[in-house]
């Protein structure tokens, strides 16, 4: 019994009630807003939930998932290999550090869509395009954050290992990378969410699959209802990864309590 | 008495000090020769070795489409170029100027609606159960998932692209200067009570300085996904600036131009980053004191 109180009182606390209240009064005001003419292009919320299931039954909404996942997981995974087999001696040797960095600050600042023509051009087809796009948005935040890990480790911690006689071994597996882990993560968590940013765009100017294409076609074809479903589904997708990536952090972290 | 100043100049040396380097050119040689420079003009010259021999020595397939780089910078400084982009046209230059109106113009905007906000929902907890959610529903889509949406609803050419190079600033300005808010140790909060603040002086005196930093980050994020987003929203529905000028000269194949309109985003995005930061240390000088940083 009062297990059950409790329960009801924790689901109905005053925080979620009033979230719940702001989300319904956010759809309310959109509702009213299409209702009364204020919105002539953008469907109102009941026309979006009427329209999704015929949408989402389509044969190709779910191969947009997957393909443009599997973009997002190519790129994202060559760049975390690639960042940290660079990251890593870099951020060890200062003469490394010193030699490429003003290389990397160089190319760091070009938007990664810059580089769009360019791939099209030099990769030999829009998938290679693509996941190429997807690797250079993860690369660079995952490398800063490298970098920044390693200089973040406090310099005692390397004499106390050294001191007590560790090996080089011990002070990469003990010291270097629990230090670095978390800011490694930080670049994680910010590369994920670029790589869908990078992928949605690419798609849209160069890809013939994928959500971004989806939603691009719907704009082609003036389909507001699959516009706002194809930005949505993109929403849900970005917001899964980034939950697995903060998942799998914990995993790796457990001494990091949240 | 000589054996003295010998002495002292063994023991200036031993501590890295150079004796003679009081007039400014030895301070000048001092700082700028020292051997991170060298490494630096090193890895930069071999990364423009390694250009060049891909590109004109030895080429290997595809690589074709990559100008060699003497060639690109004689293009970029010549005063009749090929391609008709280099730092003597004018097209360059109003592409420039398109290009950075409009991401000062969406980073204003982004700052303007979303510090007030982001302070709002640390201020009023009401304020934050109610809206917080809303903001969470919408911040995980991409600003570019935006392009078509703002093409279709927004009017003209401007506004779509600067609505969707203003989103992905909007949402950091926000979320930092929440943060920023609950980072403020609550004493602060109490010490004002105390002293008998009103709410609004307890938003300008207690909240917005000590959000600072916070917001602060903010607008560097918000600076560096602004330019971002302006290069994609250019390149699918501009018809000026410096992304349409790569997209422009990718379908006319004049691969000079996508290389000068790279060369120019990632210097003008550097150059812009800097400023913030620099705006931002000068403002909170006060708090690098505190951390006994200057």
């Amino acid at each position: 019994m009062t297990n059950s109180s409790s329960f009801f009182r924790s689901i109905l606390s005053r925080t979620l009630l009033e979230g719940m209240l702001g989300i319904l009064i956010f759809f309310g005001i959109w509702q009213l807003a299409r209702s009364i003419g204020l919105l002539v292009v953008l469907p109102g919320p009941i026309e979006v939930i009427e329209g999704a299931p015929a949408m989402m039954s389509q044969a190709n909404y779910l191969l947009s998932w997957s393909n443009s996942a599997k973009r997002v997981f190519l790129g994202f995974a060559i760049a975390v290999v690639l960042a940290i087999a660079i990251g890593v001696p870099i951020g060890m040797s200062r003469k490394l550090k010193e030699f490429s960095f003003p290389v990397l600050e160089i190319i760091r600042p070009i938007p990664p869509l810059a580089w769009l023509p360019i791939s099209i051009l030099f990769w030999p087809s829009s998938e290679l395009t693509m996941v190429f796009l997807t690797f250079l948005g993860a690369f660079f935040p995952i490398l800063i954050n490298i970098l920044a890990g390693i200089d973040s480790i406090d310099i005692r911690y390397i004499q106390a290992a050294l001191s007590l006689g560790a090996g080089k071994n011990t002070l990469f597996w003990k010291i270097l990378v629990p230090g670095a882990l978390p800011s490694l993560f930080t670049g994680l968590t910010i590369a994920i969410a670029i790589t869908w940013e990078v992928v949605i765009a690419a798609e849209m100017a160069s890809g013939d699959n994928g959500l971004g294409f989806m939603t691009w076609q719907s704009y082609m074809s003036h389909s507001m209802v699959g516009i706002l479903v194809g930005m949505l589904s993109i929403g849900i997708a970005g917001l899964i990864s980034s939950q697995i990536v903060s998942l799998i952090g914990r995993k790796f972290m457990p001494w990091l309590k949240k | 008495m000589t054996d003295k100043s010998a002495f002292d100049e063994k023991l200036l040396r031993a501590a890295g000090w150079s004796p003679g380097a009081n007039n400014w050119h030895e301070k000048f040689y001092k700082k700028f020769f020292t051997m991170q420079v060298f490494r630096g003009l090193c890895g930069i010259a071999l990364f423009f070795l390694v250009w060049y021999f891909l590109t004109a020595i030895y080429v290997p397939p595809r690589f074709e489409f990559i100008p060699n780089p003497v060639y690109l910078f004689t293009q970029w400084i010549s005063a009749n170029p090929e391609n008709g982009i280099s730092i003597f046209s004018p097209v360059y230059y109003r592409h420039i100027l398109v290009s950075v109106l409009r991401v000062y113009a969406a980073f204003g905007l982004a700052i303007a609606l979303g510090v007030p906000l982001g302070l709002m929902l640390g201020w009023s907890k009401t304020f934050r159960n109610m809206v917080f959610p809303v903001v969470e529903l919408l911040r995980p889509i991409p600003p570019l998932a935006w392009v078509p949406l703002a093409v279709l609803m927004l009017y003209g050419i401007e506004m779509p692209v600067i609505f969707v190079t203003m989103m992905a600033g909007f949402f950091a300005t926000i979320l930092n200067s929440y943060l920023g808010v609950m980072s403020i140790n609550e004493t602060y909060f109490r010490a004002a009570a105390c002293l008998g603040f009103s709410r609004w002086k307890v938003l300008t005196k207690v909240i917005f300085p000590g959000a600072l930093p916070f917001i602060f980050t903010g607008f560097q994020i918000a600076m560096g996904v602004a330019w971002f987003s302006l290069v994609g929203g250019e390149i699918i529905a501009g018809k000026s600036g410096l992304g349409f000028l790569i997209f422009d000269a990718y379908q006319n194949v004049q691969l000079v131009n996508i290389f000068i309109a790279m060369i120019t985003l990632g210097s003008l995005g550097y150059l812009s980053s800097a400023l913030i930061r620099r705006i931002g240390e000068k403002l909170m000088i006060w708090q690098l004191r505190e951390q006994g940083q200057v």
